[in-house]
């Protein structure tokens, strides 16, 4: 059995924010609810260990949402004895539990410390009031340095998320809001453009977003003069601070998912699935069967899944490792890839010994270059229909 | 009906000057239509028409009328078209008319086609009535109209018959003087057959329907007859009169206008121009035809979705068969893919053509802007040009030549000097100028057929508040100093932006069109120089800076499938846009350039 990635979806928040279009049930859900989605889990995580003949030994475990903070300490202790009794935790390398500013309590911090967390990402989004406010955020900026300073005191490797792009965001205020998360004495930065989610009111309302390239360049510049080195399109950390968990999406390592609306991975038939995306449709599955309801399986020759794995790397400072690369999908597409990165202009790319990787500059503009090797897989469409 | 007593006429007129509102009267005077029946203008029958005040297809129609004298007579009014670019029609229903009614309108006098089209009729031997339409109206000068027929036409506008169409003033009159003054035709109905074809219409159910009129001979139903120039032969299965539908007769003679049907299947095989004749008793030589019709504008027709070449070719055809006069010849484009090059008599016409295959066959259609034909010597061969790519290099040429046309415009003194600006930035070249009356100007030009095609006619309209009026002719092919403007995109030479124009104009040109194509062009992911050049000399250069930010900076576990939807769409995109080395560009870029429209390239 491999060691896997957990991701667990926590599908409650006390209010929806704006733009977010992640599942979950707003007014924090009923306690009964919540009760009812804990049984669902624990269905679910022993129907898991039923399919793997044993408990799966997990090397990272991420707890997002929603907001995992609106459980109470009584549920998060019946969480926490669910994810214990039903996965192997003896190598288990990083367990981050994603915490809203406004619901994370002492008491949640102290629970933790106490388990096996080890990292908590902490969604600051700003640390501006006004743009708090206009984000819809349950918050203000003195309560989220707050959460900040007592989450880094309490010796968690600790992340920040911050929004940029807001229509009355200056340069200056990016500036502030970097600052002052770095002060708290975070080791992780994520940063993240807002966009339009259609669906969400914000979206909807479809407001005048300034450019978001003089944020992103601004923040590239900043974080690694402040030690932080950028080692993703989104995703800045001192030495050593990077979220392992993240990496096993960019690596496409096996990822299993938990509770409603999570997705799950695995390499060896590129098979990626989802669980039912509501608490409606999930907890009644959990009762007969494994709740997933969508899946899809990329690439059945392995070139698309190729495709995927380049651009997923490409992400990352490590970019493409040629030679395993060439040993996971072979010598002739590692090469069809190489050439249609060599014809990119050189100040977006690096090619160095075993290796290529986006500079700064080629990080911003990725999607341009991922589209250009999704054109890989044309290419074999067209031969396949000369043939 | 006695021969005798058959009188062929046509109306000229300009446009608004009241040729189908006195069409109609004359309708209702002689009651081929009741009053009650008539839509306003019946004559003008296509949509298309009725909308623009404009008649573009000829339509016959057959009175019947009892004279002072007491006699009954056949009166046959060929309508014709207003507009310059459709002289070629009026040259038709000259040809088979005895007759001709002028008329001008007395609040604003001699127009500059009505001009050219009454030098016409008197040309092929018409009878000339000057009718003064209008008079109702304060503002009428018939007194000043009748001295501009005499002085601008030439014509003796003392008897002028003075009119109003509008209230019925003077229909009786003009009846009576198409009676008196139009001569009866001549022809000898024991002779060979001799039927000209003056116009052709495609019906559904019974195929080519020609529109004739008898020279001499007899037509009947069940005759065997044989199109000259095609030598087709056919059983005629109906004759028959416009009433003003078709109606059918026994018999068509001498002089007569009508139509017939005989199951011809395409409108080839009965060409307008043709003449008729028996085939069992043939005549030797055909009538003479008109004048050969000279496609002077030409464009691009593509259709907006590529697969819908198949409907936009069955189109034109079917439209062609309406409207002989447009050329077509398929081609390709880099952005537009399969289409026709289509030439047609001038820029009305191919407005036209466009809007009626937009509104009678439902097609969806791209048109290029509109060009002429270039002649152009290189090493003792002469070359046609229809596109800046058929022209050689720069060194090679030893002259070009281009169309050139003279104009008239017709227009109040007081718009003299914004016309003549107007006119020379065109590259027009000042003949003369004459007042017709203290406030009346006659401006000669000669100018280059390419430079009116553009927007002239528009610019001149807004100039002058639409007072001023035009004709042109078209004088010959004189040589131009002529340069060929190449777009180069990141070096490469971008065919389809490629456009000739006047060396003066070329840093001009290719300014707007480096400019415009800089807003049209996506930023890529580096720097992309967009140049103007005659031959190898660059005029002018703009860059698209490269692309800044393109990525959705948040992508965790499920996103990946999300995202690379997102990517998938972005590649769809890309794919839609033409390579052009290693820069791609989206079909409005070419579009923009290609596409007619007011405003310069």
């Amino acid at each position: 059995m491999p060691l896997f990635s957990l991701y667990l979806h926590v599908p409650f928040c006390v209010s929806k924010c704006g733009y977010c279009a992640f599942y979950s049930e707003a007014q924090g859900g009923a306690s009964s609810s919540i009760e009812a989605w804990l049984d669902a889990l624990s269905r679910e995580a022993s129907r898991i260990d039923a399919i793997w003949e044993g408990r799966p030994r997990l090397r990272t475990l991420y707890i997002g949402g929603g907001t995992p903070t609106v459980l109470s300490l009584f549920e998060w202790k019946r969480l926490l004895r669910i994810l214990n009794d039903g996965f192997d935790f003896s190598e288990i390398e990083e367990v981050t539990v994603e915490a809203n500013p406004c619901s994370l309590t002492d008491g949640h911090l102290s629970l933790w410390s106490d388990s096996f967390v080890t990292r908590v990402s902490l969604g600051v989004q700003s640390l501006r009031d006004d743009e708090l406010s206009w984000l819809g955020r349950r918050h203000d900026a003195r309560a989220a340095a707050r959460a900040l300073e007592k989450t880094c005191s309490r010796g968690f490797d600790v992340s920040a998320d911050l929004i940029f792009g807001l229509p009355f965001q200056t340069l200056r205020t990016w500036r502030d809001s970097l600052r002052r998360v770095l002060d708290s004495g975070v080791g992780h930065v994520s940063v993240y453009q807002l966009t339009l989610e259609p669906g969400t009111p914000l979206g909807d309302a479809e407001p005048l977003l300034p450019d978001g390239y003089l944020f992103y360049r601004f923040a590239q510049w900043y974080l690694p003069r402040k030690k932080l080195e950028q080692y993703e399109i989104a995703s800045f950390s001192r030495p050593g601070k990077e979220c392992r968990h993240n990496l096993a999406y960019w690596r496409q390592e096996p990822v299993l998912a938990l509770g409603p609306s999570a997705w799950g991975y695995f390499p060896e038939n590129g098979f990626r699935y989802r669980n039912a995306p509501t608490l409606e449709g999930y907890i009644p599955l959990t009762e007969t069967q494994p709740p997933v309801t969508e899946a899809e399986q990329i690439g059945e020759q392995g070139l698309s899944r190729g495709i995927e794995a380049a651009i997923l790397a490409l992400r990352t400072k490590w970019g493409i490792d040629t030679a395993s690369f060439a040993a996971r999908f072979g010598e002739e597409l590692t090469e069809k890839v190489l050439r249609v990165l060599r014809k990119i202009p050189p100040r977006l790319v690096r090619f160095f010994e075993g290796g290529v990787c986006l500079t700064p500059s080629g990080m911003r503009i990725g999607n341009a270059i991922w589209v250009e090797l999704l054109e890989l897989a044309d290419e074999r469409d067209v031969k396949l229909s000369c043939d | 009906m006695r021969q005798e007593n058959i009188r062929n006429f046509c109306i000229i007129a300009h446009i608004d000057h009241g040729k189908s509102t006195l069409a109609d009267r004359l309708l209702e005077r002689t009651h081929t239509v009741e009053s009650r029946d008539m839509k306003q203008q019946i004559l003008d029958s296509l949509s298309l028409e009725r909308e623009r005040g404009i008649t573009i297809k000829l339509v016959p129609v057959r009175m019947n009328y009892r004279a002072r004298d007491g006699l009954d007579y056949v009166l046959n009014l060929i309508d014709t078209p207003g507009h310059v670019d459709f002289g070629y029609e009026v040259s038709r229903s000259l040809a088979a008319c005895e007759g001709a009614l002028l008329v001008v309108d007395a609040t604003q006098g001699v127009e500059a086609q009505t001009v050219a089209n009454a030098y016409q009729a008197i040309e092929q031997g018409l009878e000339v009535l000057p009718i003064i339409n209008k008079i109702d109206l304060p503002s009428s000068l018939p007194e000043n109209a009748k001295k501009e027929i005499a002085d601008v036409v030439g014509l003796d506008a003392s008897n002028a018959i003075l009119a109003s169409a509008k209230d019925g003033t003077g229909v009786d009159e003009i009846l009576e003087r198409i009676v008196s003054d139009v001569p009866p035709p001549e022809g000898d109905p024991e002779a060979p057959l001799e039927a000209l074809i003056f116009d052709s219409v495609y019906d559904n159910y019974r195929g080519v329907i020609c529109y004739v009129r008898v020279m001499n001979g007899t037509l009947r139903p069940g005759q065997n007859i044989l199109f000259m120039a095609t030598n087709g032969r056919y059983p005629v299965d109906e004759v028959g009169v416009f009433r003003p539908g078709f109606t059918s007769v026994g018999r068509l003679g001498p002089g007569e206008v009508g139509y017939i049907s005989a199951s011809v299947k395409s409108l080839a095989e009965a060409r307008v121009g043709d003449t008729i004749t028996d085939a069992g008793k043939p005549v030797t030589r055909p009538l003479p035809g008109y004048r050969k019709v000279k496609s002077v504008v030409f464009c691009g027709f593509y259709p907006v979705e590529r697969d819908d070449y198949p409907q936009l070719r069955d189109a034109l055809e079917k439209l062609c068969l309406n409207d002989a006069a447009i050329t077509y010849e398929p081609e390709t484009s880099v952005a537009l893919g399969f289409g026709f090059r289509c030439g047609f008599l001038g820029l009305l016409h191919m407005d036209v053509a466009r809007e009626r295959l937009k509104r009678e066959f439902d097609v969806d259609l791209v048109a290029t802007a509109p060009n002429v034909v270039y002649e152009i010597s290189r090493s003792g061969a002469v070359i046609e040009a229809h596109r800046p790519s058929d022209f050689p290099e720069v060194g090679e040429i030893e002259e070009i030549r281009e169309p050139f046309i003279k104009l008239s415009v017709f227009l109040p003194s007081e718009y003299v000097g914004k016309v003549m600006q107007l006119v020379q930035e065109k590259r027009g070249i000042y003949k003369s100028m004459d007042y017709l009356t203290p406030d009346r100007v006659r401006l000669v030009y000669e100018m280059p057929l390419a430079e009116f095609i553009v927007d002239f006619h528009d610019k001149l309209k807004s100039q002058t508040r639409g007072y001023a009026s035009l004709d042109y002719e078209f004088i010959g092919l004189r040589p131009s100093e002529l340069v060929r403007v190449d777009v180069l995109v990141n070096g490469e030479a971008a065919d389809a932006f490629s456009f000739i124009c006047h060396k003066d104009a070329a840093y001009h040109r290719g300014h707007s069109a480096v400019t415009k194509l800089k807003e049209l062009i996506p930023s890529q992911m580096f720097e992309v120089p967009i140049q103007a050049s005659i031959g190898k000399r660059v005029i002018v250069r703009v860059n698209v800076k490269a692309l800044r930010k393109d990525v959705l900076a948040k992508c965790y576990g499920g996103d990946i499938t999300r995202k690379r939807k997102l990517l998938d769409k972005q590649k769809e995109g890309k794919k839609r846009m033409k390579q052009i080395g290693r820069v791609a560009i989206p079909q409005e870029a070419f579009l923009a350039f290609l596409q007619i429209d007011g405003e310069e390239k």
